[in-house]
């Protein structure tokens, strides 16, 4: 796990910025070229180790928009430009990462990071639903603000292929914002595949059909979560009455506009008991879904707060999750298992299950230090906690795990 | 901003509508008998306790079964979900074959045969007969009938006779589609109907080039086989053996398939039948009854059988078939495949015998040897038989004129299966289809009367076993069965996962 901010020391700031990292080579290669969309010189934090600023003092004279030394400096050292050093995690920070930073405050936030697949847009806190298991509880705000940061984060990024993510909150509440922003996904980062996480319900309205296709980006696809296969149900899990016939008719919505289509259920209490049943609904009524993801439940945020009522240990759910995984894989519906550890899904299940957890909030275990398994699985989210812990984690032995490699085949 | 403590969202108590739904009782000794299906396709077996709570309203909220019945559109709640959104999306995916044309096309290129089969479906000429082959000129209108089909992926299909015989037509045809094709850009499929006697190493040239598939006749063993299709020189099963050999050396193992014939001959012996299909290497069986077209009605009285035969004797080979398949041998009934596609998704096969509307002429067309065009197979056959009734004009009429037949308004006005009578209340009709043209054949009326139909009684015979043994067939049988849906390897269907 690498965490997405740390501290520096940092002089001579006197504004919010995004900045893009990057190396000394780089800069003479390529200049601004090294980001995927418009930029100047003074968006460039020239990478600027202790020993390259000792022998080339001059480097400094250089037109970027500041210089970061990712150690302690062994001299001191002002010459009035912006200057990050002597960072309290050196890893965090690398080339090629997009950083933000506000005068005032000694915190480096990374925005983005080079060759990530967990990089991630974040649209917006707010969000028009309450689910239990919230990870991150919505706030009531107005932060159109974040936008324009991401507009900005969108042209310091590199090409590359990479998956980027957009989240929230429910990205969709900033209709024009959202669209805005995946226009220029599709023109500047044409080579990066985009993954939306919403709940849908908004897609209701149909003029986002006419939106979507005219937008034509043909990496995009949406996560949007199903929680079961009746209304009652579904809507006590996202605390909002009628979200349930928003979201199926905002799935069909979705289908109208020839968009790819990723269901996401949310394993708890709630969800499983009606799983199978659940994929059953999603193979005969939206059969033009393209994968569904069965994810293990984040122990953070309101999930904490519903513990009781959501808590049920993986053991005691595995033979639904059997049934239900086989059943779509079984009608050639691509179905995966995220975030659980493979000591808590039998050997016959480990062929769907995905390291899924983004590296920097994934974490495993002291009881996974000595496990044959740890290489290939999908191990903790951050928040993990021993009143969340399955009974059944445990080290697998070389030859256990032998038995889930071959069942992966 | 919102409090963060949980809402209760409760249920009234018998607040719910009914949806349209049909029922059956399958006689099986299961205590959940009856088979309740959706206009759309969904199905649940319940209990007669069960029926009756569901229709006087008496279903508990938020059980199990009530839930189940909610999200299969059998009920609905009026106040807090509208199901019609799904439900138009089933009906979309169960009927999405009506948005296409035509994809099927046969092109009769001959009516000569070597062949002197006493059931022959198509009726034959002698080998050096004239004045049964399909001209240059019908051949080439019937090129143009074929594209302003608007199916994206098309069949082309050499019927006979023998096509093998009339070659240089076939070739013709081929290299003509082929080039129209450079700017029609469809998906084409070749496919020559054959007992593969005639092949040549030309012919399996041409093949190779234009990636034609070979459809070939298998009954069964040598005796079978040979007793079934005469010849002069009683040879027919070694030349068809020895052509599906040359088409595998040449083409590659897929490149040719076999369907049987079923005599009352062949009744006897289920096991033997799937014993040669094992032998000669094949990867699905075709255990059709037999047509009551061509040659085929008038030696009834030697070949044809009541279908309660058949049924018995389909249930014979199913059964071994999933025996063999659970030792590992891959061999899928393609009939029942069709049938399990119908039941188990929220598709159609879109096969033309199991639509509704009809397929015929909607589905496929037939380009008869003498110019006329016949909205399926068994449609020509009957002119064959004396009936002349069934043709919907000639080629040279434009694809339009031709769908707007009065034929073809006949055979839609009785192609509807859910308003047919007798078909509109079976619990089996959305994995059902409509088959004017046989009820013609049959009844000398294309909407017939169910209770004399063999449509019918195939269809629901092979359907309620189906259903039974979905219920109450164990792991490894439901393992075979799903291994059929996808064409998958039984081992890979390692689990059968929910039985939905």
């Amino acid at each position: 796990m690498l965490r997405k901010d740390t501290h520096f020391e940092i002089q001579y700031l006197n504004e919010p910025k995004l900045l893009k990292v990057i190396t000394l080579d780089e800069f003479i290669e390529q200049g601004v070229a090294v980001c995927a969309g418009a930029t100047q010189f003074n968006d460039l934090l020239l990478w600027l180790p202790s020993e390259d600023l000792e022998r080339n003092p001059h480097l400094v004279s250089l037109p970027v928009g500041g210089f970061l030394t990712p150690e302690s400096l062994t001299s001191p050292f002002d010459n009035g430009r912006l200057h990050l050093h002597s960072p309290k995690n050196p890893d965090v920070v690398q080339p090629g990462d997009v950083i933000a930073i506000t005068p005032g405050n000694t915190l480096v936030r990374v925005l983005y990071r080079r060759g990530s697949d967990s990089n991630l847009l974040f649209m917006t806190d707010r969000c028009n639903s309450l689910c239990l298991m919230c990870s991150q509880p919505p706030k009531d705000i107005d932060d159109r603000w974040h936008i324009e940061e991401n507009l900005r984060l969108i042209d310091l990024m590199d090409a590359g292929e990479e998956n980027l993510g957009i989240s929230g909150g429910e990205p969709t509440l900033y209709r024009d914002g959202l669209l805005e922003i995946l226009a220029k996904c599709k023109t500047v980062l044409p080579q990066k595949s985009v993954h939306v996480l919403s709940n849908g319900r908004l897609f209701k309205d149909p003029s986002w059909i006419a939106a979507l296709a005219a937008l034509g980006h043909p990496q995009l696809s949406w996560g949007i979560p199903l929680y079961a296969d009746n209304a009652v149900d579904h809507d006590h899990v996202v605390q909002a009455p009628g979200a349930f016939s928003e979201t199926v008719q905002g799935l069909y919505n979705l289908a109208r506009a020839n968009q790819i289509i990723e269901i996401r259920v949310v394993l708890s209490r709630l969800t499983t008991p009606r799983l199978p049943e659940l994929a059953h609904y999603v193979f005969r009524n939206l059969p033009f879904v393209r994968h569904v993801a069965l994810m293990g439940i984040e122990s953070t945020g309101l999930a904490r707060k519903h513990y009781e009522e959501l808590w049920i240990d993986p053991l005691d759910y595995q033979e639904a999750l059997s049934q239900t995984a086989y059943f779509l894989f079984n009608r050639g519906m691509p179905v995966s298992i995220y975030n659980l550890p493979l000591c808590l899904i039998p050997p016959h299940l480990s062929r769907f299950a995905r390291q899924s957890i983004s590296d920097w909030k994934n974490l495993f275990i002291d009881t996974c230090q000595q496990c044959a398994a740890v290489k290939h699985c999908s191990g903790f989210f951050k928040s993990h906690t021993d009143r969340w812990q399955s009974r059944g984690v445990r080290q697998l032995s070389t030859e256990a795990f032998s038995a889930y490699a071959r069942s992966a085949q | 901003m919102r409090g963060f403590a949980v809402t209760l969202i409760a249920t009234d108590a018998n607040s719910y509508r009914l949806l349209p739904f049909r029922f059956m009782r399958l006689n099986t000794a299961n205590d959940c008998d009856i088979l309740l299906t959706s206009d759309t396709g969904e199905y649940l077996y319940v209990n007669d306790a069960q029926l009756r709570a569901l229709s006087y309203f008496d279903i508990e909220a938020g059980t199990s079964f009530y839930k189940d019945l909610l999200a299969r559109h059998f009920i609905y709640e009026p106040t807090r979900h509208d199901p019609f959104p799904e439900m138009a999306a089933q009906y979309r995916s169960r009927k999405d074959f009506l948005f296409q044309g035509p994809a099927l096309h046969l092109f009769v290129v001959t009516l000569r045969c070597n062949h002197t089969c006493q059931y022959c479906q198509v009726s034959r000429a002698p080998l050096g007969g004239s004045g049964h082959d399909l001209s240059e000129a019908d051949a080439l209108a019937a090129v143009d009938r074929l594209f302003e089909s608007n199916a994206p992926a098309l069949t082309v299909e050499f019927q006979g006779g023998e096509p093998l015989l009339a070659f240089e037509r076939v070739r013709q045809i081929v290299e003509w589609v082929a080039a129209r094709n450079l700017v029609e850009q469809r998906d084409i499929q070749f496919v020559i109907t054959t007992t593969l006697h005639h092949l040549t190493d030309e012919i399996l040239d041409f093949a190779k080039q234009h990636s034609i598939q070979f459809s070939t006749s298998l009954d069964g063993p040598a005796p079978l086989h040979n007793a079934n299709r005469p010849t002069p020189s009683r040879d027919s099963y070694e030349r068809t053996v020895e052509g599906i050999k040359r088409v595998r050396e040449h083409l590659g193992h897929d490149a040719v398939s076999a369907l049987t014939t079923l005599t009352s001959r062949s009744l006897e012996q289920p096991e033997a039948i799937i014993d040669e299909y094992v032998k000669q290497g094949f990867s699905s069986i075709s255990l059709r009854p037999l047509s009551p077209y061509g040659f085929a009605s008038k030696s009834a009285h030697r070949l044809d059988y009541p279908i309660e035969q058949y049924l018995t004797f389909y249930t014979k080979a199913l059964t071994y078939l999933l025996k063999i398949n659970q030792q590992g041998t891959y061999l899928s009934e393609s009939y029942t495949s069709l049938l399990l596609k119908n039941i188990l998704t929220p598709f159609s096969s879109g096969y033309v015998d199991l639509r509704s509307p009809a397929g015929a002429g909607t589905a496929a067309l037939v380009y008869n040897y003498d110019g006329y065009v016949y909205p399926s197979d068994e449609a020509r056959m009957l002119l064959e038989m004396g009936e002349d009734g069934l043709r919907l004009g000639t080629v040279q009429h434009p694809l339009s004129e031709l769908l707007a037949s009065p034929v073809m308004e006949t055979l839609l006005a009785s192609g509807v299966a859910e308003a047919l009578p007798g078909c509109s209340d079976c619990a089996l009709v959305p994995y059902c289809g409509a088959d004017p043209v046989e009820h013609y054949a049959r009844q000398g009326d294309p909407i017939g009367h169910r209770l004399f139909s063999s449509f019918c009684k195939k269809n629901m015979g092979l359907l309620k076993h189906l259903f039974a043994l979905l219920r109450d067939g164990d792991d490894n049988v439901q393992r075979v069965l799903l291994s059929w849906l996808n064409r998958r390897s039984y081992s890979d269907v390692r689990f059968p996962g929910y039985r939905g």
